[in-house]
């Protein structure tokens, strides 16, 4: 299969996306990951909002799209090397 | 002269040798000795009073026992007001249970106290009562259906690996709330109130927590 210029750049963009998206989502759980743990601290700092019910909730809900995040980064970084490899092989 | 200065000499050394007396004879000492906490029954490894975390809502509180009362009201025909003492005077029951908390840890402990049964049938409970709200010292509240506390045995603790409950762990009364999680396991109680009302939801309840508490579901209501 013949992947075009234009393709490789969007799927390496998708691939950065997935990274910062992955980074954004790592910081919400480690800040819901704290609501649960140190909720006497969290929830008057969040006025209320994050207590610890909420973090918790919130916190199972980060699991599986870090998990796709992560794997989907990675997958693409490993392709963008392989790829680039074989060019200079050729 | 020499008996007028003996005398003061005699009154002095009577004085020491009474004390003498005293000490060795009247005097109790009190000494505290290293605590012995249990780390294994029956064959069963416990985990130590110090494997919890500390997540209660207003921090570890202090329970003095000076005019302390474990209220039992509510639905009853003979409302309970009794010291830690007298708590301590009813027959004791001792049983290995584990907790586990909604954070994902868990601590198996041997934990010994009055069953509440006892206390319910001393308080005469009604019939209409169904399940029993309980008050802690920190304005935590939870509630457990009558009918488990009868059936399932559960224990007012007051002692946790043979020493008495820690202050941070809840002294002087702990809920060993087996089977459900953590949340319902109370600390610090002050009273059991009887109440007819079933939908009664505790704090953590009121946030979304399950109200049934059973281990085998989720914790939080669909």
């Amino acid at each position: 299969m013949i992947i075009t210029r234009e393709k490789r750049q969007l799927i390496r963009r998708i691939g950065r996306y997935c990274g910062w998206l992955g980074l954004g989502l790592l910081l919400f759980t480690l800040v819901t990951g704290y609501g649960i743990a140190e909720f006497r601290i969290v929830t008057p700092l969040t006025l209320g909002l994050i207590n610890k019910a909420v973090a918790q909730r919130l916190h199972a809900y980060t699991e599986v799209p870090m998990i796709i995040l992560l794997l989907a980064h990675i997958g693409v970084a490993v392709w963008a090397r392989s790829t680039e490899a074989k060019k200079k092989e050729e | 002269m020499k008996t007028k200065l003996h005398i003061p000499i005699l009154m002095v050394l009577g004085g020491i040798l009474l004390a003498a007396c005293g000490a060795t004879g009247e005097q109790k000492m009190t000494s505290r000795l290293p605590r012995v906490e249990i780390q294994e029954y029956e064959g069963e490894d416990l985990s130590s009073v110090d494997d919890f975390r500390e997540n209660s809502i207003k921090g570890p509180q202090t329970v003095s026992l000076e005019g302390y009362t474990l209220k039992v009201s509510g639905l009853v025909d003979n409302p309970l007001a009794l010291s830690y003492e007298q708590v301590l005077e009813r027959d004791s029951y001792s049983k290995v249970v584990t907790l586990h908390c909604v954070e994902g840890w868990d601590a198996t402990i041997l934990w010994e106290g009055v069953l509440l049964d006892d206390l319910f049938k001393e308080a005469l409970v009604k019939d209409s009562a169904v399940i029993a709200i309980f008050h802690a010292a920190d304005g935590y509240t939870s509630s457990l259906p009558v009918a488990y506390l009868k059936d399932k045995q559960i224990l007012l603790a007051y002692k946790m690996n043979g020493e008495d409950v820690p202050r941070e762990r809840g002294f002087p009364f702990v809920v060993v709330a087996e089977a459900k999680w953590g949340y319902k396991w109370v600390k610090w109680v002050t009273e059991i109130e009887l109440s007819n009302d079933p939908d009664y939801k505790g704090y953590w309840e009121s946030f979304g927590y399950s109200n049934n508490g059973d281990l085998d579901l989720p914790y939080f209501e669909p």
